[in-house]
């Protein structure tokens, strides 16, 4: 992964855009809300990925390695069993709910591989009709973003965005164009963590300050403007001074953030130079690690991680190998019947997701366990070999938020993914009736406050 | 009481007769007397807060229509009494002086109300639209980027139209985009230095590229279902800006040019293998197959195409060149059929004597050439080795002129072989014969036999033929012995050389034409979009020339590059040039281009500084005073994006802001353009403002016409000649004049894309996902040119000033050779759309037979009556049908049955008793074009489709869509006018009609219909009448 130098410069544009910043104005899309106090107790949001599916063995045909090798449990309801591949999430159980039969009906056609650059957004990936939209945590993002120093951190094993059918982020802008992943552990760190900012607070203070000049002017001129209109226009650019005025707001806000202190914290638990081509498990514990560190000191509350790459592409591919002595890729796997090795596989990306609960419930703010407000996704967009349908994914924490968990509930093809993505958003407090392609929220007893 | 038939006629009558004395005898009528009553008895029992037939409610009525809020739905209820449609006629009837002392009360009030809201209900500020916003900043800028792609949707008025004032809102989002696109804006119109430029070039042809070293050669782009051009044919160049070759070393691995050259390369990824081939001067190209797109994997463009691929190094925004330098060729020769089998042979064997016929042309075994394991002996070919049973041998023969040969060998029973099979075969360049013997057929007491191999047609002059065979056996003499001239093969070749001799020389009679796209690369495909127009090849065969396609990056998907990924098949820029002389025919090959290189250039600009920085930078004499000359600079700049001459107190509020920040910034141009980008968010930017009517100067008065004209006539801000008659006060003197104009002006395509959009809904076409498994021919270009098809239609009738009945029933269509054929008119070639007269029995003419409406309002796989019924009466009858119930169930759900078509199940629906009343007023305008499927083809025969055959509800019945024409022409004539006008004055206002503007739309249809219904006409009185000049009406 070596970089050019002449790389870096002409694409400065690029660098460090992983974290993205609360942009002067961006914030003020969502509908103004005030600005964070002290007994506002944060809604969170969470999600990690992982590539190329899951293993299912064919009931019929492999009846003994379905009852062990199989992702998703035997049975669906709260009484469910889990086969060796989740077990390792077992300790968990109260705090987690299995969802099967979910899929985005927009990427079913599609190549399995494909529908990843959909999982979060519900847009239509397929072909010469690429219009990939807005992910999940960005919607979120828009709305928490005023209340953090940060509106979210897109993280990701490869960096990057990749590039169409293959990316690297979960992350899609408001136009669907992805949001580069940051992948540098230490670099994540220093710049996001560091107390006053860097040059970053710099670069911001500059912004602010220009964006508050010229809606000064436009706010000077719109209301020389209204004395010379009739009656019914005065209304109509009232609209507009409005908007103005709320823009300036939230300049004011942005403003008062640069110099708010961090809360106090210490990272050195955190190991920031493993090499992920030689402990992967290692690698993404430490991202996992600070990405617990960035909830716990608020900088945000919305993050999402995708731990490998569709296809054999990036270095997720091979993580089988390195973690689990596995002798074949994990995309290769993915195409083979070594349900055993698959699910071998399988439990250890769990373990990893298990691991991000496990730190969540023991690390705790004045708001109490962090996995309490913080909802987590964990799954990928396609279930066995390519299939972009019945995705395997589990919704955790979020109990203050009123989840209700323990069981494995399956739905049927006429239920969009979307669905839950409106449950979510509502779980959140983000007040929406729609999501991308949703028909409605998610009738579940997951969501059912 | 009177027990009546109530038809319109007759309740026109009625009130017609006794309205004059009532009103003078009796004028203290109030709502308690006169109304209440009659609507307590005769409505509120449909009407109520329980029951609401037709999702009317009366009895909340608010009778104060000055200050209430109900005069709207008054006015709509007085309509449903003047016309007869209410009470029901079934039902009880008021006595009719009751009924005209309550028309006359609803009539005075109404007349109050409209009088108070004239005055105070006009104009309504408008934002720009976001097609607007773009055309203006492009104009203002004279840069071409879709700005206006980043801003949210606008919303959509009722009538359909998203340029209505009430309904654009400028959010703070808008805001934050406003600022972030001016920024980017200005930053591609002004420049402080010249950037750096790349391009690159690629040159190919059979092995030029060959003795290259390694390094210096192109690159090779594999992955999943590519197919790479073999990098020997290519020659990749880096050139500088003027277009000369500059020298890399094709071995740095750090830099600018680091691994530039392989980088670059060709790719034919879902080209049919058939249709392209490399040649000593580029890469040939047959007419393309346009592509459908089934999921997944079929998105890889027409076929065959060819790509240039460029890896990392472009940049993602500015103008760029794509330059295709190529010619039209011969077309290709596809190989004839030459070969057929299974017949008896011509030579003959008796008593170990073999005798060939007189004319055949016999080879001995001993004139057997290069022979494999066999040797000759006796006479015979006989088997030398065996350690492999593949044996061969070769022999010559000249022609004077192509002929067809039975072709025949004397040979030996297959003896000691173990074989069961054995076969011979005979090639021919790339003809092959085929022929295989089963031992069980050979009489192995007979030692020599002739067989026949099958029939062969050989070329004139030289020609090889190599015999092999795979058993141990002895081979004598091989025969060709001609075919009998009246032979049944030979004629019937005769025949097929004839219609190939034909059919290439019609191929070689179309012209060909180049077509372009850029994209990027997926998985299963490409994300591409089409830039450029397409350029037709008018030159002689074999004349080269370079065709050059100018785009925008930042309106393609461009991919966004990623110098993480080390991915081969990421970051990679794709630029597609195809034969756009389109055939879909796979088995015809069409027109045949050459494309000898494909050049990239990036960004691209015509002249050095371009046009748009000096429109701002301009020649001063001022320039060295930056105090003064930034003075200019802001006040033209700002007239041009204000509209309108600016007063010098505006000027100085903004050159006070460059004082306060041209501190703050590094270049001159840098402060300037931050204070642009402040213009550029100013509402007298962003708005269509109109002055305080009352103190509105003449002078304001006419720079606010200008603007209301560009943007209703062309969607764009006004030009040079708007402004100057503005400046001298003479645009409403010219007003005809200019909007004649106008008319004839290229933009004025801008009008009948975004008219044509919002009043026909085509944006529902473009929205429409034809099943294209069931609909194979409705490719990606049909469903555009369908669209265009209504554009170019509309304009034409628009420019010609066609009379507006054009609009309902034509006797031509505008059709390029694509949807020409797609329609199934014969005899339309080239790309470029144009008017093709079409006789009746083709059923096209007019919009109602256009794909645009016809496939936009289906549900993507068949046709959808009630969609069409819908549009028909709003669209073009200007009615409202009655709203679907609340809750309604879908038809789908209820009537649900997978083998009956809409139209199957709509019937069943009508039979429920509670649907019937809707649905009977309804569906007959759906049904009627049944003909048409949901792809906007027909479907057999117009006529044969008994559901066509409907009863319109004034007791009409009409048969086919042909029959229902002429019913809007002839029945409906003012109802189609009015429906017109009103929303051609929705639209040029930017607002809804409502019951207030009746009396001027009445003037307006009065005076289109007296002066004879031509187009010019139409829009003349729509822009000259008082609520288009927003003057108070003279009365």
């Amino acid at each position: 992964m070596t970089q050019k130098s002449w790389h870096l410069d002409r694409r400065s544009f690029l660098k460090g855009v992983g974290v993205t910043l609360t942009l002067p104005y961006l914030e003020a899309m969502a509908t103004s809300a005030p600005a964070s106090s002290a007994s506002d107790t944060p809604k969170r949001m969470c999600f990690m990925y992982f590539p190329n599916g899951c293993g299912i063995p064919n009931k019929d045909k492999y009846v003994e390695e379905n009852k062990l090798y199989s992702w998703f449990p035997l049975q669906a309801g709260r009484d469910y069993q889990f086969t060796n591949t989740l077990k390792v999430l077992e300790p968990h159980r109260d705090d987690m709910s299995i969802l099967g039969g979910l899929s985005h009906p927009k990427s079913r056609q599609v190549l399995g591989h494909i529908a990843g650059d959909s999982w979060l957004t519900g847009g239509d990936v397929s072909g010469s009709n690429y219009r990939n939209s807005i992910s999940i945590d960005q919607v979120a993002a828009q709305q928490f973003g005023k209340k953090t120093r940060y509106s979210s951190l897109v993280a990701s094993v490869d960096g990057g965005v990749g590039y169409q059918s293959r990316v690297s982020t979960l992350s899609f802008d408001d136009h669907g164009k992805p949001i580069p992943a940051e992948h540098r552990h230490r670099e994540i760190f220093e710049r996001y963590f560091a107390p006053s900012g860097g040059d970053i607070t710099e670069k911001r203070r500059a912004e602010i300050k220009r964006g508050k000049r010229i809606v000064d002017l436009v706010l000077e001129d719109s209301k020389r403007l209204g004395r010379q209109l009739g009656k019914n226009d005065k209304a109509k650019l009232d609209e507009y001074l409005e908007s103005l005025s709320s823009v300036e707001r939230q300049i004011q806000r942005n403003e008062e953030w640069l110099d708010t202190p961090m809360k106090p914290f210490t990272a050195d638990h955190i190991e920031f130079e493993v090499d992920a081509t030689k402990n992967p498990e290692a690698y993404i514990r430490s991202m996992i690690d600070i990405m617990v560190l960035g909830f716990q000191t608020d900088i945000t509350r919305v993050m999402t991680y995708m731990m490998a790459r569709e296809d054999g592409i990036g270095f997720g591919d091979r993580f089988p190998k390195l973690a689990c002595d596995i002798n074949i890729g994990h995309h290769g796997m993915s195409h083979s019947t070594k349900w055993k090795e698959w699910s071998v596989y399988d439990n250890w990306l769990a373990s990893n997701f298990g691991y991000m609960l496990d730190r969540l419930k023991n690390v705790s703010d004045e708001h109490g366990p962090l996995l309490d407000n913080t909802m987590l996704l964990f799954g990928s967009a396609c279930s066995t070999t390519h299939n972009a349908r019945n995705y395997p994914l589990i919704v955790a924490g979020g109990k203050n938020m009123g989840l209700k968990h323990g069981s494995y509930q399956v739905f049927d093809d006429s239920v969009p993914l979307s669905n839950l993505y409106v449950s979510m958003l509502n779980t959140v407090g983000v007040q929406t009736d729609r999501f991308a392609d949703s028909t409605g929220s998610l009738k579940s007893d997951v969501f059912s406050s | 009481m009177m027990k009546t038939l109530l038809t319109p006629s007759i309740v026109w009558i009625i009130v017609c007769v006794l309205w004059g004395p009532l009103h003078a005898a009796d004028k203290n009528l109030s709502f308690a007397k006169d109304v209440a009553p009659v609507l307590k008895t005769f409505c509120l029992d449909c009407h109520n807060k329980e029951v609401q037939e037709a999702n009317t409610r009366l009895d909340n009525l608010n009778p104060d229509m000055l200050n209430g809020p109900d005069a709207e739905r008054w006015h709509h209820a007085l309509n449903m009494i003047n016309l007869g449609k209410m009470p029901p006629e079934d039902s009880e009837q008021p006595g009719e002086e009751a009924l005209v002392r309550m028309i006359e009360w609803i009539q005075g009030e109404l007349s109050k109300a409209i009088e108070k809201r004239r005055t105070s209900s006009r104009a309504v500020m408008r934002r720009l639209t976001t097609t607007q916003y773009t055309n203006s900043l492009q104009q203002l800028l004279g840069v071409t980027v879709n700005f206006g792609d980043a801003l949210p949707e606008d919303a959509k008025s009722q009538s359909g139209f998203s340029n209505n004032g009430s309904v654009l809102q400028a959010t703070p989002l808008h805001l934050e985009y406003y600022q972030r696109i001016a920024r980017e804006a200005l930053d591609q119109a002004i420049f402080t230095e010249k950037p750096e430029v790349v391009r690159y070039k690629l040159r190919m042809g059979t092995d030029i590229g060959k003795s290259l070293p390694n390094e210096k050669k192109a690159g090779r782009f594999g992955g999943y279902v590519s197919q790479p051009v073999d990098t020997s044919h290519l020659i990749p160049y880096v050139l500088d800006s003027d277009g000369n070759e500059v020298e890399v070393d094709p071995t740095a691995r750090e830099g600018r040019y680091a691994n530039v050259l392989h980088n670059l390369g060709i790719g034919m990824r879902g080209s049919d293998r058939n249709r392209y081939e490399m040649a000593a001067n580029g890469m040939l190209l047959d007419s393309a197959v346009p592509h459908q797109e089934v999921a997944p994997g079929s998105w890889h463009g027409p076929s065959p195409n060819l790509k240039m691929l460029i890896r990392r190094d472009f940049p993602a925004r500015g103008s760029f060149a794509l330059r295709v330098r190529a010619a039209q060729v011969d077309s290709k020769q596809p190989p004839l059929q030459s070969t057929y089998g299974n017949v008896e042979p011509q030579s003959t064997i008796e008593n170990k004597e073999v005798t060939h016929r007189k004319d055949a042309v016999v080879f001995s075994a001993d004139q057997a050439k290069k022979l494999t394991r066999v040797e000759l002996k006796d006479g015979f070919l006989i088997t030398k080795d065996k350690s492999n049973p593949s044996r061969a041998a070769q022999y010559t023969i000249n022609l004077d002129s192509p002929d067809v040969f039975h072709i025949d060998i004397v040979r030996s029973a297959l003896a000691n072989d173990p074989k069961v099979d054995f076969s011979f075969e005979l090639v021919q360049r790339n003809t092959k014969l085929n022929r295989k013997y089963e031992k069980k057929n050979d009489d192995a007491s007979l030692e020599l036999f002739a067989s026949s191999l099958g029939i062969m047609a050989l070329p004139k002059g030289e020609t090889t033929i190599l015999l092999k065979w795979n058993a141990d056996i002895k081979l004598g003499d091989l025969a060709l012995t001609p075919l009998a001239d009246d032979h049944k093969i030979r004629r019937q070749r005769e025949e097929q050389v004839a219609a190939y001799q034909d059919q290439w020389q019609q191929d070689n009679a179309r012209t060909a034409a180049l077509q372009v796209s850029l994209g990027n690369r997926t998985d299963d495909g490409q994300d591409a979009q089409r830039f450029g127009s397409i350029q037709p090849i008018t030159t002689a065969h074999n004349e080269f020339l370079t065709y050059e396609f100018i785009g925008r990056l930042e309106n393609l998907p461009t991919p966004q590059v990623d110098l993480n990924e080390m991915s081969d098949l990421a970051n990679i820029m794709v630029l597609t040039v195809w034969n756009g002389d389109f055939i879909k025919d796979r088995s015809k090959f069409g027109s045949r281009i050459v494309v000898e290189s494909m050049e990239f250039e990036a960004p691209y600009f015509s002249e050095w500084p371009p046009e748009s920085h000096k429109a701002v930078f301009f020649d001063s004499p001022n320039s060295e005073n930056k105090d003064v000359y930034t003075r200019e600079v802001l006040a033209s700049f700002m007239a041009k994006a204000f509209r309108r001459p600016v007063e010098k107190a505006e000027v100085d509020l903004y050159h006070e802001f460059w004082l306060s920040i041209c501190g703050d910034h590094d270049t001159y141009e840098g402060s300037v353009k931050e204070t642009l980008v402040a213009v550029l968010c100013s509402p007298k930017f962003l708005f269509m403002a109109e002055s305080d009517a009352e103190r509105k100067t003449k002078s304001q008065r006419e720079y606010e016409l200008a603007s209301r004209l560009s943007y209703f006539l062309w969607n764009s801000p006004p030009d040079q000649r708007l402004y100057e008659l503005a400046a001298k006060n003479q645009l409403s003197d010219n007003l005809t004049d200019e909007i004649q104009r106008m008319i004839t002006q290229p933009q004025i395509m801008e009008f009948s894309k975004s008219f044509c959009d919002q009043w026909l809904k085509i944006y529902r076409h473009k929205e429409m996902l034809v099943d294209v498994r069931k609909h194979p021919a409705f490719t990606r270009f049909v469903k555009e040119d369908m669209a265009k098809e209504t554009y170019y239609f509309f304009t034409h009738a628009l420019q010609n000033n066609l009379k507006i009945s054009t609009l309902i029933d034509s006797d031509f269509v505008m059709v390029n050779q694509n949807l020409a054929e797609y329609y199934g008119i014969p005899n339309v070639i080239g790309t470029e759309f144009r008017a093709v007269p079409v006789s009746a029995d083709l059923g096209r003419g007019g919009l109602l037979t256009q794909g645009s409406f016809l496939s936009g309002h289906s549900d993507g796989t068949q046709a959808h009556p009630i969609k069409r019924a819908v549009w028909l009466m709003e669209r073009i009858l200007g009615e409202s049908p009655p709203p679907p119930p609340p809750n309604v169930p879908d038809l789908e759900q209820k009537e649900k049955n997978a083998n009956l078509t809409i139209a199957q199940q709509l019937e069943i629906h009508r039979d429920n008793v509670s649907c019937r009343n809707c649905h009977q007023k309804l569906d007959p305008y759906g049904l009627v074009f049944e003909d048409f499927n949901g792809a906007g083809l027909l479907n057999g025969n117009a006529g044969s489709n008994p559901s066509t055959k409907v009863a319109l509800p004034a007791g009409v019945t009409v048969n086919g869509v042909a029959q229902m024409k002429q019913y809007i022409l002839e029945s409906e004539k003012i109802k189609y006018t009015r429906s017109l006008v009103e929303h051609l004055l929705a639209y040029a206002l930017g607002r809804d009609m409502s019951f207030v503007d009746e009396e001027e739309i009445d003037q307006i249809v009065d005076n289109v219909i007296n002066r004879g219904s031509g187009f010019h006409v139409v829009m003349e009185e729509v822009i000259t009448s008082p609520l288009f000049r927003q003057q108070q009406r003279s009365r």
